[in-house]
């Protein structure tokens, strides 16, 4: 009996993975396709690691119910950060720190604004801009480049991109964080109801400030990963990626609401929006019809639809 | 003065209504003459509230027929229950929390309005503030509704009513909570409707209210109808041992009858409260003990402060005095942690919405609480938890297919287990349990009542909370009656009677007099608290900042900054229309573009100025409008949050401008257009008229029309809404479209503006739109937000970039402001929301020494 | 070939004479680039036409240094880099060749000299306020330009008072606003220079409706389609451009030599452009132009 169940659930869960895994194919088939130097791959790649480490941690923050709009500018400041602070000749482990404690700081001010009672959209609108104001104030619009070669060596471990060791770092940690430890378990029960998790002695107040601050040091991590690939910190950049990586969030399956999703299907998420994007932009340059602004057009579509897909088989059967 | 032969008004024949597993009704028959007080009474679950929302159309009947003067009629929903003259008071009210008390009244018959559509606003007022007026001093007609306490929001409703002209009037429990003299205030009106014909049925735990007022009463006893009788053959007793007094045939839970239970000397009380006050108005300080092994029923009947003091001990809401000992150690209390470190659960009352996280698990609900006990160094043991879910729920006895299936697919009297079993596995010691078996069927009633006895057994100290009196009666050891917030008898099951509990439990004549000797008053006179001090305030700043600039500089140009104010006028409203009916909608950044590339489009074609400005204008309308359209019929049909949806659509808008413009700016626009906006020549400033009267427009819309007014009904509440009969589905669109639409012309202005357009023209400009609503005091909870406001945020964000220029200070600091504007607006209206009460209540208090 | 920015004038134009390079030498043109100015995408659209396998890629960058790690790791990969329109960090980013469209001195000159010799022309003295509208405070190349112009007055022309700049943002409504608030606010104003095609327009368009036209000079660079109203009403009398066109066709030329590996230095001519000059590392397009009156119709760009 239970086992029948526990399929019958499984294969559910299977249905509402597939559609998103036939947009991953397609995506994957798009990409390797059209290219010639598969080797020149992983830079494309790396880019989107940085996408990627910010939505995995917006996960845990989708989850519980609350959205990050702030966190493009939050990755530009703590750039902004790490580049006055070596310019000052700072030794480069104190720089460093400073621009950890700087995407601490920026998260946990966002989540002390939700956790006294400001709506998330509100108030991460409002640091949005903040931040970003305060990013072009401390650098004077300029950007920070050159920075030392003891950063710049650490792009490659064993002849791998260290972007790719912190992605799979944080999707591991932010994978046992969110379904293997209590916190994880105190977003679902949040997102899903939050006066009921509060009668069941969840913080969540706590919680709150907890995964706020957990985005904000994702971005200190990002900007820190952006400097040692680009070598520049600009104080403009980043504008408009929270709204790539929460689709990324979305696509994968993830509710906007909270409650229901999970890591797994923001790692497919993120490699559906990377490869649709970057794949039907080469299918523009074989293919005439498709001009290149049309994608901005199929990329929109496919948000929405996957998004009703995925509310329909989620909520469709559950709220019966 | 009734006349019992004469047509009856309302018939209802053997209703039956069942629940998964419950009988609510069971074939109830009823009968209501015009001008009769018809009195229902019966305990909490006897059927009365499902036998009044069957009448109300909230609930359908499964067998039966209801006649309304001697016809059947269906009653599908409320609106139609209303259309035909049945209106019902319910005693939980659901009330349009942002907008003014007239309003809520008038929007329940639905608002009048004049033969250009626009509302009535002063026959609202008066007819809000004639039914008001008799209730006493402290009105005012223009209070928010959240702002009224729980007795007033009653009051209004019954006014509300009482103003419709009804047919048939239902009250429920309409004097719970008001003081004598409101309460006269309502007798009075029931007489003056009696009169005019209106059938009223009555609902009331308060006899001297029951044998006061109603002509005829009908008892109901486990959805049964047991009789009906003219009041004045009955007497209290007979009327209360009707209601509750069937022979108590269950068998008591009972074991072991030498163990001791009640707390002595040589056994120490497990729980022990004493002086506990918890910060609610109303609150008396209550001593309470319990005795380990002991199960202690808490009697009283909804609103008599026994849920508070629950709340209160667990730490909900955290208690102002008193002191919370367990096992003699005394414990600060101000948190659910707190609490159950103190070894302290609580089964909470209302299992939908504070019990069960619907779409998890039964695992995930059940171990939710004490999370800590399956985790190994930090890391949950999935083993573990399903180990002892398992065990937990075959305990429980609850059936289930899985323990992995959601908690919503199970029957309630399981979905109470769950959560019994979550507290239990908190491993508590002192367990309070509020209704527990509220909703459940027979047979899970006893299965957790065999639960409760066994726990007692092991040696739990146990409070059940209880509105049944058989229940208590039969299941605890002793028994504690509540009434009016505080502790008004005890008694041992076994030794009194069920009469003499409910006495101390139902609130009698003479003590009623003595306790509402006080009556109560609040403040009254222009206190300015209703005006929103926040906009006073903002109003005041772009003042301030308009002076300084014109005094500083020698060439101030007020029509400049006008000029250039109008298209974030229009693009805040845009955002705030959608914004007001709970929306929101990111994509009018991408939508303004948009309309902007289609009017660019036909103002290139080569005909007359004359034609293509005015179809230019009328299509970048069109265009916005079917663009918020589609925004808000995509959020609807696939039932999908409006920010992804918009997020979407903002990305295809976009991609539509480039390939409208291929990829090249539009110029070479008739000349004539830029110089309607602003002319060079004569300073005709176009754009400041043109918003000056779409501004008018706008606001008239909202402020003035029933369509605008549904919007901000739908935004403060859309479950009051729908029981008003505004149609959700047409609102919202309505929203999203006016908001497209306004979108479109803040783009054909904004063309007109720069003469020009860029593909990228709007990008990023939603947010600055969402600021300049929420800076204007449009709360992103939607039903609040004015058109005053959005046009002072955007003042305020002209004048700040205004000022940075002027001063010199760098470009880069103009995000900087707008992020701390944003801020300090949100900041100062959450400290208003918590401080404005306060105030209020302050206030009140002083005016009454 | 990567614009900066697609779906703005001037890029449109570079991308016509592009492909008209391409027409005539046979070549395959590829032209697409970022919807938003944000240098972060550039630097990946790069690396995503390495992968395409593309012989040569050119970029106009965002911002100079942004764009050098991408297009190391894109040489390193084997395709031939060169810049256009804006430099990479030379050094940095290993790029083969900067397609210059005029060297930044004899822009940054130019425009003083056209700002100063239109006042001199109208009798008046240079003596008063004078304020630049650049496009972002992160463009390099506008900055370059500012400071050449900042050295021509130290120079020749001490009495012109220079205002702090402005920079809009390259957002054409923010132009116009804070133009429209500086001519507000100084109402001795001389002169406006707008130094992006964004800018020009836009200050001039402010000025227009200020009813100042006839006591502030507004010059600057910009594209002869976006100028032509203002041209020819008189709100403006000349400004500054190189011939877009010609740029983006003299980049597709040099770019079809380096793969050939046959770029010469020295003045020759490349397909229709003669006197092209070929530096190491540089390929400079020609002097400024100016436009005004009687040759802005000549122009389709």
């Amino acid at each position: 009996m239970n086992r029948i169940d526990s399929t019958t659930g499984k294969l559910r869960r299977g249905i509402t993975l597939a559609f998103p895994v036939c947009l991953l194919a397609i995506g994957l088939t798009l990409v390797f396709s059209q290219v010639q130097r598969p080797a020149a791959l992983v830079e494309v790649w790396l880019p989107w690691t940085e996408i990627g480490i910010l939505a995995l941690t917006m996960t845990a923050v989708i989850l519980c119910g609350g959205i990050d709009l702030s966190v493009g500018s939050m990755v530009a400041l703590c750039g902004v950060v790490l580049g006055i602070t070596l310019q000052w000749e700072w030794p480069l482990a104190v720089a460093l720190a400073a621009t950890a404690a700087c995407g601490l700081c920026a998260g946990a001010f966002n989540g002390g604004l939700v956790a006294i009672g400001m709506s998330p959209l509100v108030a991460t609108l409002a640091t949005m801009a903040f931040y970003r104001g305060l990013a072009m104030t401390l650098s004077g619009g300029q950007r920070f480049a050159g920075f030392p070669d003891s950063l710049r060596n650490c792009q490659t471990i064993a002849g791998f991109p260290l972007h790719f060791f912190c992605f799979v770092f944080i999707a591991l940690a932010i994978w046992i964080l969110i379904h293997r430890t209590r916190p994880g378990r105190w977003c679902y029960a949040i997102g899903d109801n939050r006066t009921a998790a509060r009668f069941a002695a969840v913080p969540d107040r706590r919680l709150d400030l907890f995964l706020y601050t957990l985005n904000g040091s994702a971005a200190a991590l990002v900007a820190t990963l952006h400097a040692i690939d680009e070598n520049v910190a600009i104080p403009d950049a980043f504008r408009g990626t929270e709204l790539q990586v929460i689709a990324c969030v979305v696509v994968g399956g993830t509710l906007i609401t909270g409650g229901e999703g999970g890591v797994l299907r923001t790692l497919i998420g993120i490699g559906i929006v990377t490869h649709l994007e970057i794949g039907l932009r080469f299918m523009s340059y074989r293919f005439p019809l498709l001009t290149p602004n049309s994608r901005l057009v199929v990329i929109g579509l496919l948000v929405i639809l996957v998004a009703i897909w995925n509310q329909r088989l989620q909520r469709g059967k559950a709220s019966t | 003065m009734v006349d019992p032969e004469a047509p009856p008004l309302l018939q209802l024949h053997r209703i039956r209504r069942t629940f998964p597993g419950v009988v609510a009704l069971d074939q109830v028959s009823f009968q209501l003459q015009p001008g009769e007080v018809h009195a229902l009474v019966g305990e909490n679950g006897a059927g009365k509230s499902t036998l009044i929302n069957v009448l109300s159309g909230v609930l359908q009947p499964d067998e039966g027929q209801i006649e309304l003067l001697g016809s059947p009629v269906v009653l599908p929903n409320p609106v139609e229950a209303r259309r035909r003259g049945i209106v019902a008071v319910h005693q939980e009210s659901e009330l349009f929390p942002t907008l003014s008390v007239a309003e809520n009244m008038a929007l329940e018959s639905g608002l009048p309005v004049n033969k250009f559509g626009l509302v009535r606003w002063h026959q609202v007022e008066a007819a809000a503030a004639n039914a008001m007026s008799q209730l006493g001093p402290s009105w005012h007609t223009d209070t928010p509704a959240a702002e009224l306490s729980v007795a007033h929001r009653q009051m209004a409703q019954v006014a509300a009513a009482i103003e419709q002209q009804v047919r048939v009037l239902i009250l429920d429990e309409p004097t719970s909570s008001l003081s004598r003299r409101e309460a006269e205030w309502l007798f009075s009106r029931v007489q003056t409707l009696k009169k005019a014909g209106t059938g009223i049925i009555y609902i009331s735990h308060r006899q001297d209210e029951i044998f006061h007022l109603a002509d005829r009463i009908t008892v109901l006893r486990d959805g049964q109808h047991i009789w009906t009788r003219p009041a004045d053959q009955v007497d209290s007793s007979g009327l209360v041992m009707a209601m509750v007094g069937r022979p108590i045939q269950i068998e008591r839970t009972r074991s072991d009858p030498e163990r001791p239970r009640v707390a002595s000397p040589e056994l120490p009380p497990r729980l022990s409260v004493k002086g506990l006050q918890s910060g609610q108005v109303d609150s008396q300080p209550v001593d309470l003990q319990v005795a380990p092994g002991e199960i202690v029923g808490l009697y009283g009947l909804v609103g008599s402060g026994r849920t508070e003091f629950a709340q209160t001990l667990f730490g909900i809401t955290p208690a102002v005095s008193g002191t919370i000992a367990v096992d003699g150690v005394e414990h600060t209390i101000r948190h659910p942690r707190d609490a159950l470190a103190a070894k302290i659960a609580y089964v909470p009352e209302d299992r939908l919405r504070e019990g069960i996280c619907r779409h998890l698990t039964v695992r995930a609900n059940l171990v939710l609480s004490s999370l800590r006990r399956w985790t190994r160094h930090g890391l949950a043991s999935l083993a573990r938890e399903r180990q002892t879910s398992a065990e937990t729920v075959q305990q429980l006895a609850v059936r289930h297919r899985s323990i992995e299936q959601p908690i919503s697919q199970l029957s309630g009297g399981n979905q109470q287990k769950i959560v019994v079993g979550r507290s239990l596995l908190t491993a508590p010691q002192m367990l309070v349990l509020d209704e527990p078996t509220r909703g459940v069927d027979v047979g899970a009633k006893n299965e957790i009542h065999q639960i409760l006895r066994n726990l007692a057994d092991q040696g739990h100290a146990i409070l059940m909370i209880s509105s049944e009196l058989p229940e208590v009666m039969a299941h605890a050891d002793r028994i504690v009656v509540f009434r009016e917030g505080r502790v008004s008898g005890e008694f041992d099951p076994a030794t009194a009677s069920t009469s003499d509990v409910a006495e101390a439990a139902f609130p009698a004549v003479t003590n009623q007099l003595l306790d509402t000797t006080a009556p109560k008053t609040a403040a009254r006179g222009k206190l300015g608290l209703r005006v929103p001090v926040a906009q006073w305030g903002l109003a005041c700043v772009v003042l301030l900042l308009a002076c300084w600039l014109w005094t500083t500089t020698k060439d101030f140009d007020p029509w400049l900054q006008l000029t250039y104010a109008t298209v974030w006028v229009i693009l805040g409203l845009a955002a705030s229309s959608v914004i007001i009916a709970g929306g929101i909608d990111i994509s009018i950044g991408s939508l303004l573009a948009l309309s902007a590339a289609c009017a660019a489009f036909v103002l290139r074609l080569d005909y007359a100025p004359t034609l293509t400005i005015p179809a230019a204008i009328l299509l970048a309308t069109v265009v916005g409008m079917a663009g918020g359209l589609t925004n808000g019929a995509l959020s609807l049909v696939g039932r999908v949050h409006p920010i992804v949806v918009t997020l979407g659509t903002m990305t295809i808008y976009r991609g539509l401008v480039i390939m409208l413009l291929g990829g090249r700016p539009a110029t070479g626009l008739p000349p004539l257009f830029p110089r309607l906006a602003i002319d060079p020549q004569s300073g005709f400033r176009g754009a400041v008229l043109a918003t000056i009267v779409l501004v008018c427009v706008v606001h008239i819309w909202l402020q003035h029309t029933r369509s605008g007014r549904h919007i901000f009904a739908l935004g403060s509440s859309p479950t009051a809404a729908r029981l008003v009969g505004i149609s959700g589905k047409r609102t919202w669109l309505l929203a999203f479209a006016a908001g497209g639409g306004l979108a479109g012309l803040a783009g054909a202005l904004q063309l007109a503006i720069s003469g020009q357009m860029q593909s990228r023209l709007g990008n990023g400009w939603e947010l600055g739109a969402i600021a300049v609503a929420v800076i204007g005091g449009v709360s992103i909870q939607g039903g609040r937000g004015s058109v005053l406001g959005v046009i002072l945020g955007a003042l305020l964000l002209r004048l700040v970039t205004s000022a940075i220029v002027r001063l010199e200070i760098p470009g880069e600091q103009v995000d900087l402001l707008t992020g701390a504007m944003i801020l300090a607006a949100v900041l100062c209206d959450l400290g208003w929301q918590y401080l404005r009460p306060r105030v209020r209540f302050a206030w009140s208090r002083r005016i009454s020494q | 070939m990567m614009p900066k920015l697609m779906g703005i004038g001037y890029f449109e134009a570079t991308r016509e004479g592009a492909e008209e390079a391409a027409r005539e030498l046979g070549i395959e043109l590829t032209y697409d680039g970022p919807h938003l100015d944000r240098s972060e995408d550039q630097a990946q659209q790069v690396s995503e036409w390495t992968t395409l396998g593309f012989d040569v890629i050119a970029v106009a960058p965002v911002d100079p240094e942004g764009i050098s790690e991408a297009l190391r790791d894109a040489q390193r990969a084997g395709v031939t880099t060169l810049t256009w329109d804006t430099d990479a960090n030379a050094d940095k980013s290993g790029r083969s060749v900067f397609v210059n469209q005029a060297p930044n001195e004899a822009i940054g000159y130019k425009l003083v000299d056209v700002m100063a010799e239109g006042i001199q022309a109208k009798g008046e003295s240079l003596a008063g306020n004078y304020l630049i509208v650049s496009g972002s405070a992160t463009a390099s190349n506008q900055n370059t330009w500012m400071e050449f112009m900042k050295q021509r007055i130290a120079e020749k022309y001490p009495e012109m008072k220079l205002l702090p700049h402005l920079t809009p943002n390259e957002d054409r409504q923010r132009a116009q606003e804070q133009t429209a608030e500086a001519l507000a606010a100084h109402a001795e104003l001389k002169g406006i220079w707008g130094i992006t095609s964004v800018s020009l327009p836009a200050a001039a368009k402010a000025t227009r409706d200020a009813k100042r036209a006839a006591q502030v000079y507004v010059t600057g660079l910009s594209l002869p389609s976006e100028m032509r109203e203002y041209v020819k009403d008189g709100t403006v009398e000349q400004f500054v451009l190189w011939n877009p066109v010609d740029l983006g066709y003299l980049t597709i030329q040099v770019a079809h030599r380096l793969h050939g590996g046959n770029l010469k230095n020295g003045p020759q001519t490349m397909g229709r452009l003669t006197n092209v000059e070929v530096r190491t590392g540089e390929v400079i397009l020609g002097p400024p132009m100016i436009f005004n009156r009687d040759n802005i119709d000549d122009h389709r760009f």
